[in-house]
């Protein structure tokens, strides 16, 4: 029997995402039951790729961007609309762009080693923790998570944000290049709490049984991190790239988030989630930049960091 | 002639594989590429540290080397190899290994605070210096080891003979093997530590141990401004350039040791206090380079049970990657033998490699997609990353039989094939095949370019340590961190084995 030739769906994600611990196998198999096509995943950097890449993508899809980067990406003019209703989104904020559609989110936060210490209560209980227990954050110049942190507390403190990063700055062992590294130094012992998301401790509860690691929740509202997926518009599977972005908001694919890639599913209410997940402490607010405003004010809140830390 | 053909390939192309990738990138440069004050501050703290770190090494290494050298005591073979792990560990783990020693809650804090004396804390200029110290003393210990041991015998007896005091000793058998020597393990030290990123900024404390470095990759992955990226990876360049002329050109002299016997090494009469000397000199820069990775595969092998099969994939393909640049550095590195060619076989540790592999990737897409070449991309890169080495480690023992034996052979009327089969190759196989098992070693640990091209299709074992890391799950990291590191030790034992077989002619 001849096999008929079906149709291949290429997506671009991150390395954590199609990593045999990460969303991406289980995603794959889940899709491909239904859309008698063979979607691969191609792992690596997505928007330095696709600049490179130019009008010779290969790419049908890209998933994995953040929120905080999507000005630089939406100017480059290589993707096109996901026609998705955003009223089926459940976000903490109201979702109204036409290109980018989250698949997950979650809050920015530290999480604590509650043995070491009680996590604190807002941006100034943690200036106040015992000496000895030290934070890890991430560098904002090469970190997204490092980025949102800068922007969660210029977002707090405006003007001041450079005074509060100066009397932070004792509290902060290390900065790190990334998230995991600093995630290894906090499960590591060498700190007692380190800058992640609200939903990291669900990780350690389901997998680990472990319920020591709480996330600090802030009385002062969080910053939320949304992960996106865009349709490249040079896609010659348009239909098939339409499939895809109709298979992320539906519940075969949300219901894979959670325990996958440890974070809250973008289009389903907090009763649709695991109950390790919505049982976790969850922040009042939501403090947000928009697009725009994140990008005027970046560089600056960087530089307000660096000088205060460097000294 | 042969071998000045082969030199002019093998040059040639390094140059295309480094400026390649630089020049093409430089295209997107706009009209205002500024050096921002930032950029300078980075720029200092980049001299600062490398210069320290690599002048640190070099200091600490010849002492040990000299002890390790003389000295001749059971687990001596298996010290001198394990004190090579550091190495070749994956930055984040050895980072993990120094800091349960060195860090906030390690064994020294332990000890400190039991007998109640303060803390210490590894963060700041301290912490960079300790682990770039700690990667790059087994490196320069083993680059001095391998010329004093071919320091010919006879020298050793006659000095003894004359009975001369520790001054003349220094000045007449030590100084011409470090005047050679340091230069090029400083000059490769230096550009190694130029690039150096993760490392600094996590044991640098913060923003203040910023690195150019970071810049490159800032300007790359956040700002798309791959114009700043290469101009700022240009400016690296020019600096790992000027230092490499500076010290190997320069301060670099040749040894002018004639040729010995090769008799057997001799074992010389030594004193109460020297022992003394030499073995504190080994227990505490052993213990410096060893607790570390014996804290790290300790906690490794508990999580053991951790690992799945899925791990064999990318450990063959790590296996593989790791043998095919080993082999292609070593081949290729035999076309650098000379001061110039070391010069110009440094340059390509001093680029970043997210810089050569996007460059790599323009220069190719336009025959092939190279997103299906990953591990060619790869293997090229790591090949090329693995040259300073293989040409640090052969050089010396090249010139040296070049200046013993080629008078000999042209007399003879040698040909090039009877000269590389009956006389360079035999004498060169030690340093040959340490410089395999190194490159093998190294390439197998490194994570580089495939960061930007790796994928689903094709997973090395650091690549699954890092996602694993990325995965919250630390601990089946560091269980295979460890299966790296054995297979890596592995490796490098064959390679060592092989070289010290006798050769059939002896």
């Amino acid at each position: 029997m001849a096999l008929a030739q079906i149709p291949t769906l290429t997506v671009y994600a991150p390395d954590y995402f199609t990593s045999e611990w990460g969303p991406g196998p289980s995603i794959e198999s889940k899709f491909e039951e239904t859309c008698n096509c063979d979607l691969v995943f191609s792992a690596g950097e997505l928007l330095p790729r696709l600049v490179l890449e130019g009008q010779n993508t290969r790419a049908d899809i890209v998933i994995g961007l953040n929120t905080d980067i999507t000005k630089k990406a939406r100017e480059l003019g290589i993707f096109s609309p996901h026609k998705q209703d955003n009223n089926r989104l459940k976000l903490p904020i109201d979702w109204d762009d036409e290109i980018f559609l989250p698949f997950d989110w979650s809050y920015a936060s530290f999480v604590f080693d509650t043995t070491k210490t009680k996590p604190p209560s807002s941006f100034e209980e943690l200036l106040n923790l015992p000496k000895n227990i030290k934070i890890v954050i991430q560098d904002p110049r090469s970190s997204i998570s490092g980025l949102a942190l800068i922007l969660w507390v210029k977002k707090i403190y405006g003007d001041n944000a450079g005074e509060y990063w100066q009397k932070l700055a004792p509290k902060i062992l290390t900065v790190t290049k990334g998230w995991s590294e600093a995630y290894g130094l906090f499960t590591d012992g060498e700190a007692a709490g380190v800058l992640s998301f609200t939903t990291s401790p669900a990780y350690h509860i389901a997998v680990e049984e472990d319920i020591t690691k709480k996330a600090a929740i802030f009385k002062e509202g969080h910053y939320p991190f949304f992960e996106l997926a865009a349709k490249v518009r040079s896609s010659k599977n348009e239909e098939l790239a339409s499939m895809f972005m109709d298979f992320i908001l539906s519940d075969g694919f949300q219901n894979l988030i959670p325990m996958t890639n440890w974070s809250y599913p973008s289009a389903q209410t907090k009763d649709e989630w695991p109950s390790v997940f919505s049982n976790l402490p969850r922040p009042k607010s939501a403090v947000y930049f928009s697009e725009n405003e994140a990008s005027e004010i970046t560089k600056q809140a960087i530089e307000e960091w660096r000088n205060a830390l460097s000294q | 002639m042969a071998q000045r053909t082969f030199s002019i390939i093998a040059n040639t192309l390094l140059l295309f594989v480094v400026f390649g990738p630089l020049v093409v990138l430089l295209f997107y440069a706009d009209q205002n590429l500024t050096f921002t004050t930032a950029d300078w501050a980075a720029l200092k703290f980049t001299l600062k540290q490398a210069a320290l770190s690599s002048l640190l090494s070099v200091l600490l290494a010849w002492p040990l080397a000299v002890a390790l050298s003389r000295r001749h005591f059971i687990g001596r073979r298996l010290l001198i190899l394990t004190l090579s792990v550091p190495f070749i560990l994956p930055v984040i783990v050895a980072v993990l290994g120094l800091l349960s020693i060195f860090g906030n809650s390690g064994l020294l804090n332990s000890l400190l605070s039991f007998f109640g004396f303060p803390v210490f804390s590894i963060y700041g200029l301290t912490g960079v210096l300790l682990a770039h110290i700690f990667f790059n003393i087994p490196l320069a210990t083993r680059a001095f080891l391998l010329a004093i041991e071919r320091r010919p015998a006879e020298l050793e007896r006659v000095a003894d003979g004359l009975n001369l005091n520790f001054l003349m000793r220094f000045w007449i058998l030590d100084w011409p093997i470090l005047r050679l020597v340091a230069p090029q393990i400083f000059s490769l030290i230096f550009a190694l530590c130029l690039t150096s990123f993760a490392v600094v900024l996590t044991l640098g404390g913060g923003p203040k141990a910023t690195t150019l470095e970071l810049a490159i990759y800032q300007a790359f992955r956040f700002e798309l401004d791959f114009g700043r990226a290469a101009f700022l990876a240009l400016i690296q360049l020019s600096v790992a350039t000027l230092a490499c002329c500076l010290s190997i050109l320069v301060f670099g002299l040749p040894t002018n040791f004639n040729k010995g016997l090769d008799r057997p090494v001799y074992q010389r009469y030594l004193s109460i206090r020297s022992s003394v000397w030499d073995f504190s000199v080994i227990i505490l820069l052993g213990l410096f380079l060893i607790l570390p990775v014996i804290s790290v595969i300790s906690e490794g092998v508990q999580h053991f049970y951790l690992l799945e099969n899925t791990i064999w994939t990318p450990i063959l393909n790590s296996i593989n990657l790791a043998l095919c640049s080993a082999v292609i550095s070593t081949i290729l590195a035999l076309g650098f033998m000379s001061k110039w060619g070391e010069v110009v076989g440094t340059l390509s540790v001093a680029v970043s490699p997210l810089i050569i592999g996007a460059g790599l990737f323009l220069m190719v897409r336009n025959y092939t997609n190279p997103f299906e070449i990953t591990f060619w991309v790869t293997l090229t890169v790591n090949s090329i990353m693995g040259l300073p080495f293989s040409i640090r480690i052969m050089r010396p023992a090249s010139d040296e039989i070049v200046s013993n034996f080629k008078n000999l052979a042209n007399a003879l009327s040698m040909g090039p094939f009877a000269w590389f089969y009956w006389v360079y190759i035999p004498r060169l196989k030690e340093a040959l095949t340490y410089s395999m098992g190194l490159v093998a070693a190294l390439s197998m640990g490194d994570l580089g370019v495939i960061v930007l091209f790796g994928g689903a299709d094709f997973e090395t074992l650091p690549l699954v340590i890092y996602q694993l890391m990325g995965a919250y799950r630390t601990e089946q990291a560091m269980a295979s961190a460890v299966i790296l590191v054995s297979i890596s030790i592995g490796i490098f034992l064959i390679f060592d084995k092989i070289g010290k077989m006798r050769n059939a002619r002896a």
